[in-house]
């Protein structure tokens, strides 16, 4: 009995850690961004005089007067690296869905590329990403690609690839071929067969690797730093806001709150195919 | 008249014999059944039969024409495969729909014919759920309606009700029977359970390692199986088999001796020979418990039982063999109790030596 009791105290100890764990960041993130500036450094929860000013320089800079002024180095309004953003990251997505689907199609039913082949495309995500940097700046000056939004849509779908591949190739390994096969004794075309047989059922696979490989776009900094100018992307906006001149942590904290609020919202509206997609292997067999 | 003929029916994939010189004629609306144990090549002789996969020789006969190079799709055959083709993102109603619109029919036509076929399976209250609330018989029957919304000419069973519980398996094939009977469809039907074979089938393919062993009626199979590995195959429980050798031809029937013991056979065959070698092969179901004394009277000691329904199937030993007999449960007898049991000479089946084929 008492170690029934012991037991369910250790759990909710470690679970209400593991919730402290999780949520503090964001709770401090949520309070930073409705402090003045004067304020920021303060531990206080709850903002003294909570002002809209941090959001107020994120959408429109040039209207501001006051103190942050000074760091006239973040003029953009958030606006701009945001829908930069959703380009980049929905076009990344599609690209890599696109291809993914059709790589691991044939790696699944055809084994092409070979096994191997397979296991080397991880290789791009298995280095640290500094390594490729030099050799990824060469070719973006050469295609005329940097500060570029497509180039660095290109460049995630070729990074994120691997993970279409790998979670869709789980998906259709699960469809048996007899599937396929029954469509076709029906008259489907190959093609058909895919597109009407394949493709609604793995749909859920397609929109958890989808997720993934946006939420992985989304939030790239190294090579968005890198490789440009003047049409950065959102995660790259989000950290101009604390420079060597000065750091506006209010001002950032509220753009890691706007950056945060995309995903979320996907999330949200496709958590239906999200738990279809990770209980996938239950099909009845 | 022959409505599906196979013709010396080969498929070798690499050096390896998957299928070899299948002969089959089937009649219109017949049910024929092929059983053979998994790996025997039922799928890619059903698959051939409906064009999926090409035969490395032979062809296939429709009514009399070559289809063999035939496209899946112009045959007018269904397929109901291992893993039933039920999708699990769509409803009944879409998974039966699903050929018909591949078809492009209209959806008042579609509508019609699904509900049709839907009625005829008994599966309305399924159309509007998907498959994932669908209990095992449900999901195959959803299967087989799929199969029959085209108007096949030819059904293809590969293990439709392998997944099944025994007893739910039990009701299927009497379900499938009856409907058989209700719309006449000619039926191919590949399972692993000869049992389930013979009790569906007019006629019974026996395959085994890809070789056609046996095509007949269950009858024939079952009192005369063309060779040991048949009757081995078709034997629930299974099948007893000892060596021995012929020690006495006479008039009235033959004597074998095996394992120091004598065993009288009340039978002819058509070459008997003194010290020929042949197997010895007898059903657990056709040893005769407490025998009075004779002369073919064994003596046995029961070292295991085990209860099977209202029977108990009993291992003896004999000499060093091992033979199981079924009895009745009613029968009291406790492990290491001494037996004497003789085997009824009717059902006792020789088989020569080397080429394991039937004496008669």
């Amino acid at each position: 009995m008492i170690r029934k009791i012991l037991a369910k105290v250790v759990i909710c100890i470690v679970l209400a850690v593991a919730v402290v764990w999780t949520i503090t960041p964001v709770m401090w993130m949520i309070s930073l961004s409705f402090k003045t500036y004067g304020e920021w450094r303060t531990p206080s929860l709850i903002p003294h005089n909570p002002t809209l000013d941090n959001y107020i320089m994120l959408f429109s800079p040039q209207s501001i007067t006051t103190i942050f002024i000074a760091y006239t180095a973040v003029l953009e309004p958030i606006t701009r690296p945001l829908i930069r953003s959703l380009i980049i990251s929905a076009t990344a997505t599609v690209i890599a869905i696109i291809i993914g689907f059709f790589t691991a199609y044939g790696a699944s039913r055809y084994n092409s590329p070979g096994s191997f082949t397979l296991f080397f495309t991880l290789l791009t995500r298995m280095l640290p990403p500094a390594v490729f940097v030099t050799p990824i700046v060469i070719y973006f000056t050469t295609l005329a690609l940097i500060d570029n939004i497509i180039g660095l849509a290109l460049l995630y779908a070729a990074t994120t690839l691997t993970y279409a591949v790998w979670i869709l190739k789980g998906f259709i390994d699960a469809i048996p071929i007899e599937w396929e096969e029954a469509a076709l004794l029906e008259g489907a075309s190959p093609l058909q067969a895919i597109f009407k047989v394949v493709i609604p059922i793995v749909r859920p696979g397609m929109v958890v690797a989808g997720l993934f490989i946006f939420l992985m776009s989304w939030t790239e900094l190294l090579f968005a730093l890198v490789l440009t100018n003047l049409n950065v992307p959102l995660s790259v906006q989000v950290s101009k806001y604390v420079t060597a001149v000065g750091a506006l942590w209010g001002v950032q904290a509220a753009a890691a709150l706007v950056s945060s609020i995309i995903p979320l919202v996907i999330g949200y509206l496709i958590q239906r195919h999200l738990i279809t997609g990770f209980t996938f292997g239950l099909v009845r067999g | 008249m022959i409505f599906l003929e196979l013709r010396e029916i080969s498929k070798v994939i690499g050096d390896k014999v998957i299928l070899h010189k299948i002969n089959l004629e089937v009649g219109e609306g017949e049910i024929i059944s092929i059983v053979g144990p998994p790996g025997s090549g039922k799928t890619t002789l059903l698959k051939i039969i409906c064009g999926l996969v090409a035969p490395t020789s032979g062809k296939v006969y429709l009514e009399g024409e070559d289809i063999t190079n035939l496209p899946p799709h112009e045959r007018g055959f269904s397929m109901v495969f291992e893993v039933p083709p039920v999708y699990p993102d769509r409803t009944g109603y879409d998974n039966i729909a699903f050929p018909l619109r591949l078809k492009k029919l209209g959806e008042d036509e579609i509508r019609k014919r699904v509900l049709a076929v839907a009625e005829l399976l008994g599966i309305r209250h399924v159309l509007h759920r998907k498959p994932s609330t669908y209990s095992g018989g449900e999901y195959q029957r959803v299967a087989i309606a799929r199969a029959l919304v085209t108007q096949p000419r030819l059904l293809l069973l590969d293990e439709p009700f392998k997944n099944l519980d025994a007893k739910i398996r039990e009701a299927m094939v009497s379900w499938l029977k009856e409907l058989h009977k209700k719309i006449g469809v000619t039926i191919i039907y590949a399972t692993h359970d000869p049992l389930e074979g013979m009790s569906l089938g007019n006629k019974v393919m026996v395959l085994l390692n890809g070789v056609q062993k046996q095509l007949g009626s269950p009858l024939e199979i079952l009192m005369k199986p063309a060779d040991l590995d048949v009757d081995d195959f078709i034997s629930i429980p299974a099948l007893n088999v000892v060596k021995g050798r012929i020690e006495e031809c006479s008039e009235n029937g033959i004597g074998v001796t095996f394992s120091n013991l004598k065993l009288r056979i009340p039978k002819k065959i058509s070459k008997c020979e003194l010290g020929q070698e042949l197997f010895i092969a007898f059903r657990p179901h056709d040893l005769i418990i407490n025998a009075k004394e004779g002369v073919s009277v064994l003596r046995g000691r029961v070292i295991n039982i085990n209860y099977a329904g209202r029977n108990q199937l009993v291992s003896l030993e004999m000499n060093g063999l091992v033979v199981r007999a079924v009895v009745s449960k009613d029968l009291k007898i406790g492990i290491g109790d001494a037996i004497s049991f003789t085997l009824n000479p009717e059902r006792v089946r020789l088989y020569d030596a080397n080429s394991k084929k039937l004496l008669e």
